[in-house]
């Protein structure tokens, strides 16, 4: 009984600050505090940790929770209610979708993505190129088309005019990362950024621009987000300060512009 | 078949050794307290169980020994087990039939010749009833035409009488003698009432601590008992005759009276030791059966003594040691014996059979 | 209940409410269906690719799952191996891993560079994953478990003299096993094969890792259930409420018939 005393006291005490906040005593923004959840894309897994890391640097009191997974299962959580506060996708067609839902606000695009074709490493069916694709036995795995690394999947294929029959359509981009390191395939369609992730734990190919297609990811801020003070300021943080640009390029997402 | 089972077996701290052979046509019984070794003896010959020294023959072929082993299927025997062990999902006639099937007759043949069993022990019209719908005397005939049907040459019974009702049990005991007496190969039954080694065997073999304690006929067992458990399970005196009217009448015309009026034809009767009353002078009272005599043997036994009476119906009584003072019973002594209607069991025998209408047991060295 | 006897309250109020937490998600997605688009997604070639497939290859893991668990079962309750306890406890292993794990495990070793997948590529060419026999095998792996501690017991309650009688009666070991022996478990075994393939309809997660998500091949019923999940929600109730039709059809059909008792025949 004690301890949940305590938690209430402290609990009770968090809330009172907040309402204390010093935004209340200045005509300033409010500075953001208290937790986010953010829903992010697989593609992503990687890059955001490192700048939420910065973001909870510069905003002490603040703490980000991520929720990875394809992006329509994303969008699909949160049309079910699920209690988010930030969104961010890897294509805008799954954004809009929860927009036209009304359950986000309004996007602001952050990033670029570009094709690759990652092998596992030795490159055992010598895969050179899109073409290689085709060749019968060589075993290639895909996004399912609902997820947007599967769509731009599709999108490359169709620009090339080459027919492609995967073996496996996983539901996630790090699904095929994950079957292309386990060399259970020969290759595997992902995003430049999963070829970056991984280093040495894959061969790749990178598409040359002309043949190649991009994917941009929006990010918005949930209307029905708990900390919408705190969900807001990190949509901002990602979309504008250099700071987050910078991690983004290093880890090999291009400009949305 | 001939058997000859020259072996030891050993279970945990418990060892059966002996030497015995059985010959072909005999019945042989096989008595002895819990734990002596009887159903291992049984279950050795079936192949259940293996010997740790020496060996079983059949017809001169080792089919067990700490170098060979011949499984229970390549042996020709038959087991009744003491719980039937009926096959539940099979009828009675596939349970019969099942033998000679899986030893590749055809299942029509096989089929028949299990009717034919079946008729043989009077039960053909449960062919198609399931083993959970019998009775036990039925289930007990129905293990018997299972066994017999794959015509083996070692009969093998574990207390096949001991699961049912004395009513029944009587019933059975006849049809199981006349099977047995029909049977041709050699049959061990293991019993612990001592009325089915005195009617239904030639031999009883006693086990005691694995060892064995008496082997003979029963009529001598029953006279001669060499162990006190000998004794105290097969003293008994055993009379034939032909039954009517509430009386047994022997082969010489002597009559023991028995309490059951309606029992008719060849049947057998058995006086406890305990139950006869040995008197120096003709006896008053109500006992029916009133029998002179002489002394022959005088056996002090333990704690009770032992009188062997000749005469036309001769008799072991028990007496306490005490009385056999006071009576000054002595070899050669006329004395009057007298046992009540109801101190004498009797039971129903079969038609045919070599003793069916003999006189009483010699009791003859 | 028998007249004068009442069930005791504080039984029957948890009972009826664990009957209300077992329910209520089943009413929910009744109540959540797409009943006007409700056939046409049933009949979609998605629908029915999958559905064909999960009964394929839920029947296929059971055969496999009885010719391999029966023996098993048989071995564990009769042959008296020095470690039974343990035996017992690996047959369990897949029962209590997340299937997840199965599917990794699966791939460890019967993936293309696996322990035994990678013999089996090299030498012949055979690849397991990606494949329906792949499904059938992760299927197989899950829910053999079910069968084999089902079977098992049916052998260990069955008495010994059976058999012994069997072999009196001249009847080889084979033929003891094949007219005694089976057919007294079969209601164990009848039970342990519906159990077995009501867990192999529903898998998931190791069909998913090891054998990967394939419309036509190695897309099953669950997996196109998620799959729906990411893009047409009211899609993805209308094939889990055709699953769940399909299981309560056959669990119904085959109970009466399994939980029969023995002692009627």
């Amino acid at each position: 009984m004690k301890k949940l005393f305590g938690v209430l006291a402290a609990l009770a005490l968090v809330v009172g600050l907040g309402g204390l906040s010093p935004s209340q005593a200045a005509p300033s923004a409010p500075v953001p505090t208290g937790t986010i959840t953010v829903s992010a894309a697989a593609s992503l897994t990687d890059v955001f940790p490192v700048i939420a890391k910065a973001f909870m640097k510069k905003y002490p009191g603040t703490s980000v929770k991520f929720n990875f997974a394809g992006s329509s299962a994303l969008v699909q959580q949160i049309i079910a209610g699920a209690p988010v506060d930030v969104l961010a996708t890897a294509s805008e067609p799954t954004m809009w979708q929860a927009v036209n839902a009304g359950h986000v606000g309004k996007p602001l695009l952050f990033a670029k993505n570009t094709m690759a074709i990652a092998m596992p490493p030795g490159n055992p069916a010598h895969v050179t190129g899109l073409p290689s694709l085709t060749q019968p036995g060589v075993l290639v795995a895909e996004c399912a088309v609902a997820v947007p690394c599967g769509a731009a999947a599709r999108d490359l294929l169709a620009k090339n005019s080459l027919t492609v029959k995967p073996v496996t359509l996983e539901i996630d981009v790090r699904a095929v990362l994950a079957k292309v390191m386990a060399g259970e395939v020969d290759a595997g369609i992902v995003y430049v950024t999963d070829v970056r992730s991984v280093g040495s734990k894959v061969s790749s190919v990178t598409i040359p621009a002309g043949q190649n297609v991009t994917t941009t990811y929006p990010i918005a801020a949930v209307n029905d987000s708990g900390n919408p003070t705190a969900a807001t300021a990190f949509v901002d943080y990602v979309r504008y300060t250099p700071s987050a640009l910078g991690i983004l390029r290093a880890y090999g997402f291009a400009k949305p512009w | 078949m001939t058997v000859s089972a020259d072996f030891a077996l050993q279970r945990g701290a418990f060892e059966l050794r002996l030497d015995v052979t059985l010959r072909p046509g005999e019945v042989t019984a096989v008595a002895g307290p819990n734990g002596a070794g009887k159903t291992s003896l049984l279950r050795a010959l079936a192949g259940l169980e293996r010997v740790s020294e020496g060996s079983i023959r059949m017809n001169g072929t080792v089919v067990d020994s700490p170098s060979t082993f011949v499984r229970p299927r390549d042996r020709r025997i038959g087991f009744v087990f003491q719980s039937y062990v009926l096959f539940p999902h099979l009828s009675v006639l596939e349970n019969v039939a099942f033998g000679p099937r899986s030893r590749g007759t055809s299942k029509t043949r096989a089929r028949q010749h299990a009717r034919a069993v079946l008729e043989q022990l009077g039960i053909g019209w449960l062919a198609d009833r399931r083993p959970s719908t019998l009775s036990g005397g039925q289930a007990q005939r129905v293990a018997l035409a299972r066994a017999l049907a794959t015509s083996p040459g070692l009969l093998l019974l574990d207390e096949p009488l001991a699961a049912l009702d004395a009513q029944t049990k009587n019933e059975l005991r006849t049809v199981l003698g006349e099977q047995l007496r029909a049977f041709e190969g050699c049959s061990l039954m293991v019993s612990h009432d001592p009325v089915d080694a005195l009617l239904l065997a030639d031999r009883v073999l006693v086990l005691e601590d694995g060892r064995v304690a008496q082997d003979d006929t029963p009529a001598r067992i029953a006279a001669f008992p060499r162990t006190a458990y000998v004794a105290a399970l097969m003293s008994l005196n055993l009379v034939r005759g032909i039954a009517g009217g509430g009386v047994i009448t022997q082969a010489d015309g002597s009559v023991v009276h028995i309490a059951d009026h309606e029992l008719t034809g060849p049947a057998a009767a058995v006086i406890r030791p305990e139950s006869v009353v040995v008197h120096r002078q003709p006896p008053a009272g109500s006992a029916r059966n009133v029998w002179q005599g002489v002394v022959s043997l005088v056996q002090p036994w333990e704690d009770r003594t032992r009188v062997h009476v000749e005469g036309p119906t001769p008799m072991i009584a028990t007496v306490t040691a005490l009385s056999r003072t006071e009576l000054a019973l002595t070899p050669g002594m006329p004395v009057w014996m007298s046992v009540k209607a109801v101190d004498v069991r009797s039971y129903p025998l079969a038609a045919a059979g070599p003793d069916a209408s003999g006189g009483p047991h010699s009791l003859a060295p | 209940m028998k007249p004068g006897s009442r069930a005791p309250w504080f039984l029957v109020v948890p009972g009826v409410l664990a009957l209300a937490f077992l329910l209520a998600p089943l009413l929910a997605l009744l109540w959540r269906a797409p009943w006007g688009s409700l056939l046409e997604i049933v009949r979609s070639p998605v629908a029915l690719d999958a559905l064909r497939l999960s009964m394929i290859t839920a029947t296929a893991a059971t055969v496999l799952a009885t010719l391999l668990g029966v023996p098993l079962a048989w071995l564990i309750a009769k042959a008296q191996l020095p470690a039974t306890g343990l035996v017992r406890a690996l047959v369990l292993v897949p029962l209590l891993i997340p299937p997840v794990v199965s599917g990794v495990a699966l791939l460890s070793a019967f993936g293309r560079r696996g322990a035994v997948g990678g013999f089996l590529y090299d030498s012949f060419g055979i690849q397991l994953p990606f494949t329906t026999a792949g499904v059938v095998l992760a299927e197989a792996f899950v829910a053999m478990p079910f069968l084999v501690i089902a079977v098992e017991g049916g052998f260990r309650s069955l008495n010994a003299e059976f058999d012994e009688a069997a072999g009196t009666l001249g009847a080889s070991a084979w033929t003891s096993f094949r007219r005694v022996t089976l057919p007294l478990v079969a209601p164990a075994l009848g039970a342990g094969m519906v159990l077995c393939w009501a867990r192999a309809l529903g898998e998931f997660g190791a069909t998913i890792t090891f054998a990967g998500n394939f419309p036509g091949v190695t897309q099953t019923m669950p997996l196109a259930v998620y799959e729906a999940l990411e893009s047409d929600p009211s899609a993805a109730i209308a094939l889990s409420l055709l699953l769940i039709l399909i299981c309560v059809v056959i669990l119904v059909v085959l109970r009466g018939h399994f939980l029969r008792p023995l002692a009627s025949t």
